[in-house]
């Protein structure tokens, strides 16, 4: 059987895992292409208007998967830690997928993640189940790695520590702060990561943040969040700001998302209040690469001139 | 005497006002919502906040240049909408601006009412637990009042043969409802009104259109942003539902989500076939209610969100296939702080015709007498 992974939203983080499981139990898996232009146009044309970019995105990557495999996984987050959502649109994902994409049809294989009912495990098993498939007797090897860890930020450690040892140290660090299938996905933010490192800069993302920090950010505010991904960017400004001293902050985020524009707000509050500049930039289907660059380059400059002064 | 101030929500000031002033706190209620309120939260407010966010920053900045209060009462929650997290940065917004006040946060649905009591006792040394649960009870009454007199005006306007009697008794009501102070007053006021209602003269011979009013709650109950659409679908010949009272609103999250935690079961199952999961807000009702008014013969469904409203936008999604399934209409109607009276009014009006012409062609014979009410 062949399962397609769709590239986009969480997949940026879960993908090795969900690879990993779905070999065990015997099938063949495939991801879509990361994005181009294309594919984020076809899901701009089948989604209304009014929904964010990634999730636009999202569903051009189950359209083109979608005549090519036999199942399509589309993973219904709902929670992964306690007490915080991703987003009411990841909770209504395979309704979204459902209603813009109905050739789907049989295809549709949702996979429910809603902490503490099932563990990543059990709701992958779940869905063996339902295909008729056993689920792997021992815990597969990637869980195993990760003993001891709420698994997600184990995952995500593993994968993203070799992202940062990957680059050479600069005298300019960056933090770049934003979900990660805005950070993550060169089509959707015009290849930032790649123009920040051609600029000779080392760039810090939420991803990497070492998981003593969990929890560290988040926890200093006054109430507490409830988007897992806001929470984790709480704690990378905190890694940013008290150990690796960066020199400013990029802020990556959509048009019109609903928690970014709560937390964004909040961020740069803080940002602000420790003297760093930010730069916040917001995509959309329509973003043009002009306009992102002479506003990355000035921000750049800006940062190097501070850097010199001081 | 300590004073307080309370974001607009449609009539919720009304038992508000009585619950505040029954523990003896004075209560400033903000001028009401104009342009310029919402050009002054729009302009405060993050950019993708949501409409409510803005409108409500915006009543609490007209407020505060022209008074000094001591206390922002706000509702909160626990996700996964933005609406908990409201009043925190709201407070961060306005102290960012100069304005030192404290908020106090109704953590809902997660707070049993005791804890209010306890939170506001802080305010008030002197008052005891049985003074709060008599100004309680009170509010209760109030609240419940405007939903009944609300529920039946929707009924009789498009019936009325003066236009606009409706809606005059409705102000009179609310005008006299606010003031009372006594139970018995509240009593009396309430029936006299109910009574002055269904005593106005109406025709008889006339079917009304039956449109449900669904959507996120706050783009529902205050009109002074939905730009009175009630009443001007009323004004129309249209009878409308509305699905969203404040009175119930406190009532599930103040008491059913504690007493009895599945009270949304009902819900589920309704939007199950469209939307299979809670998504905050009213995302879930919205589907639901959608389901709701098709299986029960309404003609058709207005669906009111803000601009970036994350449930309602999903609720949204699904709402074409329960149209094609079960054959309602509905006109989904997003506003945000550049909206227009006039589009929304045109949007409206060809959607009233549109039901008026398919009801016409499966019924026959009724359709004149809607055009002619405009
Ligand atoms: S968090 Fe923002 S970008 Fe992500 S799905 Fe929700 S609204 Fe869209
Ligand atoms: S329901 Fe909509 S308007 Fe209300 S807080 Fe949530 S996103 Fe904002």
């Amino acid at each position: 059987m062949i399962i397609g992974l769709p590239q986009g939203l969480l997949y940026f983080w879960f993908a090795p895992l969900w690879r990993e499981y779905w070999q065990k139990v015997n099938c063949s898996v495939i991801s879509s292409p990361p994005t181009d232009r294309q594919l984020m146009m076809t899901g701009v044309g089948s989604t209304l208007d009014e929904i964010c970019l990634p999730i636009k995105i999202f569903i051009g990557h189950v359209k083109w998967l979608v005549p090519k495999v036999d199942k399509v996984m589309i993973p219904h987050l709902v929670k992964i830690e306690p007490k915080a959502f991703i987003c009411p649109k990841f909770m209504g994902l395979p309704d979204i997928v459902r209603h813009t994409v109905p050739e789907i049809g049989e295809k549709m294989l949702v996979v429910k993640f809603d902490h503490p009912k099932t563990n990543f495990k059990q709701a992958l098993d779940q869905a063996a189940r339902q295909l008729g498939l056993k689920p792997p007797k021992k815990e597969f090897d990637l869980q195993n790695q990760l003993q001891g860890e709420r698994i997600w930020p184990g995952l995500l450690n593993l994968n993203f520590q070799k992202m940062l040892n990957q680059q050479t140290e600069n005298n300019l660090k960056i933090g770049v702060l934003g979900h990660p299938y805005c950070i993550y996905d060169p089509c959707f933010n015009l290849e930032l990561l790649k123009r920040l490192r051609e600029n000779d800069l080392t760039y810090y993302t939420p991803e990497m943040t070492p998981i003593c920090y969990q929890g560290q950010g988040a926890g200093s505010l006054e109430k507490d969040l409830f988007w897992t991904l806001g929470r984790l960017q709480f704690d990378a400004l905190e890694w940013m700001l008290e150990e690796l001293n960066v020199d400013g902050f990029i802020h990556i985020s959509t048009f019109a998302c609903g928690p970014e524009a709560i937390v964004g707000e909040l961020l740069e509050k803080r940002i602000r209040q420790a003297n760093k500049p930010i730069l916040k930039l917001n995509y959309e289907e329509h973003s043009g690469e002009a306009g992102v660059i002479t506003r990355l380059e000035a921000f750049l400059d800006l940062m190097k001139y501070r850097c010199q002064v001081c | 005497m300590l004073k307080v101030t309370i974001p607009h929500l449609g009539n919720s000031y009304i038992p508000l006002s009585a619950l505040f002033r029954e523990v003896g706190l004075e209560v400033i209620l903000p001028p009401p919502i104009s342009q310029e309120t919402i050009a002054l939260g729009a302009k405060l407010a993050p950019e993708f906040a949501c409409l409510p966010f803005k409108i409500n920053l915006g009543n609490f900045v007209e407020t505060l240049r022209s008074q000094t209060i001591d206390l922002i009462f706000m509702a909160g929650g626990v996700g996964p909408c933005r609406f908990g997290y409201y009043g925190q940065l709201q407070q961060e917004i306005l102290r960012a601006n100069g304005y030192q006040v404290d908020f106090l946060i109704l953590e809902a649905p997660k707070t049993h009412p005791r804890e209010l009591w306890e939170k506001l006792k802080k305010y008030l040394p002197k008052h005891r637990l049985t003074d709060f649960s008599r100004a309680l009870s009170y509010a209760w009454q109030k609240a419940k009042a405007v939903d009944t007199f609300d529920t039946l005006a929707n009924q009789i306007r498009p019936l009325e043969k003066k236009p606009g009697a409706t809606s005059r008794l409705q102000k009179k009501f609310y005008h006299a409802l606010n003031a009372a102070v006594l139970h018995k007053d509240i009593k009396k006021i309430v029936n006299n009104a109910l009574q002055e209602l269904s005593s106005l003269s109406v025709k008889t011979e006339f079917k009304p259109l039956k449109i449900v009013l669904l959507g996120e709650i706050y783009m529902v109950l205050e009109s002074q942003v939905n730009f009175k659409i009630e009443e001007t679908l009323g004004n129309m010949g249209v009878e409308v539902k509305r699905t969203i009272h404040f009175s119930e609103w406190v009532f599930e999250h103040l008491l059913l989500s504690i007493v009895k935690p599945n009270w949304r079961q009902k819900q589920f199952l309704l939007a199950k076939s469209y939307l299979d999961n809670f998504v905050g807000g009213h995302g879930l009702e919205t589907v639901a209610h959608t389901v709701d008014a098709a299986v029960n013969n309404y003609h058709g469904v207005v669906e009111l969100a803000p601009f970036t409203c994350m449930p309602e936008i999903v609720a949204m999604q699904a709402l074409p296939a329960i149209t094609k399934d079960l054959g309602i209409p509905v006109l989904p109607l997003i506003i945000d702080e550049h909206s227009g009276e006039a589009g929304i009014r045109t949007r409206l009006e060809a959607f009233v015709d549109m039901l008026a012409y398919r009801r016409s062609r499966s019924r026959g014979g009724e359709l004149l007498e809607v055009v002619s009410r405009n």
